[in-house]
This record gives structure tokens, sequence and C-alpha cells, in this order.
């Protein structure tokens, strides 16, 4: 009998303390929080607000651009790379990866250097065949540890070819809305669609660890 | 006081029966597979994905596990001998646990091997995840390999009948009410924080989830985003499924309409969204709410359509089971 009552408590109580700290803040909550939040973290913190208030209405993306100064002494700066045009998804040499990993991992935070070094190491065998591409992925660092050296020798392969070492890095997310639904259900020729600007996230002076990436 | 006796005793009695082993299994076998597929697919980027020096490098691990007050077993050493023998170990056990052999012994040891792995790299995180590392910690009370099982095959074969204690079905039973609450908990709340959202309210939540490269997967998401009739009916289907779940799965009949719509929902999220982990976690979720005895009823009719529209039987074969 005792057994059966403790089952019934501790059921009652575990399912109160969920209730808890998944309901917003009110009153209530706020006082029992610190104890709820103490049972529940972290083995079962949650958060269930999937695709809510609302589904994120732009798709992630980056772009990054060096400066450099040239033998004239002069300063330039080359035009916006998009990274994940430059690593695309999807082919994948190991098929595998396309039901686990590359679904998974490569959206949410743009995460720059997992997707550039791991959409690298995916797509080696067929980027190495690809003409034109470029950037010869085969001879790119295939550690994740140093975004520096990935950028480095990235620069090394898009920098003209007698231009001195790049001094920064920028790195922009991509924002790229969808149409909105209103402007979608209208015939093709009648949308108007926003083009996609790259937003500046950051400078990056190489040799300064300044990125928030590592 | 004997106007809270009896119901007392109800409870104890109700608490101390047998009751949904067959929906336990095929959460085991479900969530096993699902794991075990997980360590197959990366098993070529673990090092990349997992490893010391991979994507979340071995300090920064230390200092989240240390910083979150976590125990991971990934966090005891930064060799990549004892991270190998982690992730072939965890494998292994993932497998012993989807077969169900020792299942008694190998489901808690699952769970924290399961925890560990998915924290050990928290970018792959995902709500379905989310979901199956919780009910894990449940389900290692729940009787989880009795049957369709290795276990309940060794059982039959040595002859020996398994008596069941009262204090196991008790924690198993225990365990299967709060893996259902768990579930229920998940789609009330999924429906609290999304009607407050302005596209929910709108109508058009659908097109713009279809609308991110994320999500997209290509033909088959097109011909539902680009119908906009078709998106304002699924998202106000999408509310009206979630917010009644919690309610409609607790009667004895409704609850199969209720169980038939959330696969038809979650098969749809996995064909059109690529959702395919998320999508199987929460269809297997649903085999709790379904009592044993209608489990055995569904096996019987199939066992009688097999009968009568599977392979006939040869001549011989049908003198012998005559």
């Amino acid at each position: 009998m005792f057994v059966a009552a403790a089952a019934l408590f501790v059921l009652v109580m575990h399912t109160l303390l969920t209730f808890m700290i998944n309901i917003p803040a009110n009153m209530i909550t706020t006082k029992v929080s610190k104890h709820a939040y103490g049972y529940m973290f972290p083995y079962f913190s949650q958060s269930w607000s999937l695709f809510a208030p609302n589904p994120g209405e732009w798709n992630p993306g980056a772009a990054f651009r060096f400066a450099y100064r040239g033998q004239d002494g002069r300063l330039s700066m080359t035009q916006w790379y998009d990274a994940n045009a430059l690593f695309p998804v999807g082919d994948a040499a190991n098929p595998l990866n396309r039901l686990g990993l590359e679904r998974e991992i490569y959206f949410g935070e743009v995460l720059i250097a997992s997707n550039g070094i791991k959409k690298i190491r995916a797509s080696v065998q067929k980027k190495r065949t690809d003409v034109g591409h470029p950037v010869d992925v085969a001879a790119l660092p295939s550690t994740m540890l140093s975004l520096e050296r990935l950028f480095m020798s990235l620069a090394d392969q898009l920098l003209p070819t007698r231009a001195g070492s790049p001094f920064l890095v920028q790195v922009a997310l991509r924002e790229q809305r969808p149409d909105s639904f209103d402007e979608h259900a209208k015939p093709p020729a009648e949308r108007r669609t926003e083009s996609s600007v790259p937003t500046l996230l950051m400078p990056w002076v190489v040799g300064q660890r300044v990125s928030p990436f590592i | 006081m004997q106007y809270f006796s009896l119901p007392y005793a109800a409870w104890t009695r109700w608490l101390q029966r047998d009751r949904w082993l067959i929906g336990a299994a095929i959460v085991r076998i479900s969530f096993g597979f699902v794991v075990f597929s997980m360590f197959v697919t990366h098993v070529r980027d673990r090092e990349f994905l997992f490893g010391p020096n991979g994507l979340l490098p071995y300090p920064e691990f230390q200092k989240i596990i240390a910083h979150l007050h976590e125990f991971n077993v990934y966090g005891f050493s930064s060799s990549d001998a004892y991270f190998n023998a982690v992730f072939f170990g965890s494998m292994a056990v993932s497998l012993m646990f989807m077969l169900g052999y020792k299942t008694r012994f190998i489901a808690p040891v699952f769970a924290v091997l399961t925890w560990s792995t998915y924290h050990r790299m928290p970018y792959m995180m995902d709500g379905g995840y989310r979901l199956m590392t919780i009910l894990l910690f449940y389900v290692a009370f729940a009787d989880l390999g009795r049957r369709l099982s290795v276990d309940e095959y060794l059982v039959e074969r040595s002859g020996a009948r398994r008596q069941p204690y009262w204090l196991a079905n008790m924690c198993h039973n225990g365990a299967v009410i709060a893996c259902m609450m768990q579930v229920c908990v998940v789609y009330m709340f999924s429906t609290f924080y999304k009607i407050t959202g302005e596209t929910w309210q709108h109508g058009t939540a659908i097109y713009y989830a279809l609308s991110l490269e994320q999500f997209n997967m290509g033909a088959l998401t097109n011909v539902v985003r680009d119908n906009p009739y078709l998106v304002i009916l699924m998202t106000y289907l999408t509310l009206l499924y979630q917010s009644s779940f919690p309610w409609l799965v607790w009667h004895p009949r409704l609850k199969y309409a209720v169980l038939g719509l959330a696969v038809l929902f979650h098969g749809g999220i996995a064909v059109s969204m690529g959702l395919y982990w998320f999508s199987a976690i929460m269809i297997a979720c649903e085999a709790f709410f379904i009592s044993d005895r209608a489990y055995e009823v569904f096996f019987a009719a199939l066992s009688r359509m097999w009968a009568r529209f599977g392979p006939r039987k040869t001549a011989v074969e049908r003198y012998v089971t005559s």
C-alpha cells in the first residue's frame, strides 16, 4: 500500500513540475520556478515551442569576403562569396549522410565553420572533378579546430594571384526571405520579390580571434 | 476516510496488473532503431561530430558540462581510444536494446549512453531527440523486454514461466503513465505557444515552414506550399489536432482516431519536411496509448488476413498442419 502511495505521489509531483516549467511565467510559476528548475534541470529540461509562435521567416546562410593589399599597395575588397553556394549540401560521397548528418546539423544557427568544412569533406570526391570550381576543396584543412586556417586557405585560392596577404575577413549572414504568403498566392508575373542582401555579422581581423565561432 | 480507501485500493490493484507490455516493446524497438541508425549513419563522421578534436572540442565540452552540472560518459577522458570505445559500445548497446536482449539491465545503460551521445553534440538535438532522451529515463523503469524480444524468446525456449512481480509491474505502469503524460505535455504546450503566433492565427504558418530551405524537400513540398487553400486547411488542422490530442487520447474509442491522425500527421511531416527521425520518434510514442488487448486483436486480425490472402500452402504443408 505504501509503495502504491509513493508511486502516485512521485507521478503527480513529476507531472506537476513538468507543467510548471513549461507554463510561461506567471505569479505561481515564478514562485516555484527555482525549485522546479532545480529538480527538472538538466535531465528533464524541455521546451516545446515547435514552429511557434511562428515558423522561421528567413533562410539562414553565410557570405564572406576578404580585404587585401595588392602589390601596388592599394587596398582592395573581394566580392562576397556565398559559403552555402561554395559548398553545397546534397552531393555527399557517403549516401548515409543524406539521412543523418546533412539534414540535421547544417541548419539552425549558421555555423559557418562546420558548414564549410563538413560540406567540403562530404563533397570532396565530386568537387575534384568539377571544372571551374573556385575552391580546391581537397586542399583545405579538414579539421574544425581552426576557422582561421580555413579562411586563410580559402583566401589563398580566391584572391588574385599577385595579391598580398588578406588582413581582414568579413563574414555576413545572408538574409533570404521567401515571398510573403499573399505575394506567393499571386500569379508569378505579378509577384514582387525582394532581393536578398547580406547583413554584416562581424569583421574579423586575421590573427585576432574576434570571431564568435571560435 | 472510507471515501478514499476504495478508490485507493482500486488504484493499487490497477497499478499492480500487467499493462502496456506490447506498446512498451514497440517503443523499445523504435527507439533502439532510431538510435542505432544514428550511430550507423554517423559512424564515418563520428570524430568530426562527437570526437575530442571535433566540432565541439573536448575543453569546450568540459566547460559546458561543468557549467550545466551534467553527467556525460564522454566527459571522462579526452583520448581518441576512450571516445571510440564509448561510441562503439553505445552502438552495440543500442542494438541490444532494439533486439530486447538483457533488457532490464540494458535499458538504463542505453538511456545514459544515448543521453551522453546526443549531448556530446548538442547542435544535433531537435524536439524528437529531446523527447526521446527524456522518455528513456522513464522507460528505464519499465519492463520493455517482456514481449517481442530476444528475452521473451529465451524464456519461452527454456520453458520457465516468468512470475510477474507486483513491484515490477507497478514500476512499469508508473513509467508508462509518465511517458504518456510527457507526450501529452508536448502536444499541449506546442499548441499553447502556436496559438499566440500571427501566422498560425492567419492560417499561413505551413507556407512559411515549407518555404524554408531547411524543410523544403522539393516537388512534394511545393505541391502543398503552392496551394493556398491546402496551406490554410493544413495549418488549422494542425492546430485542431494538436490541441485535441491531450484530451481525446484518453477516450477509449476516440483515441484510435486521434492516434491514426497522429500517424498521418507525422508521416506527412516526414515526407514533406524531411524530419524523418523526429516523425519516427513521435509515431513510436503513440504506441504507449494502445492496450495489450487491442494489439492482440490487431495481430489476430493480421494473422487471419495472412492466412486468407497470403501465399497458399502446398499439399504437404496442408497435410502436416491438419
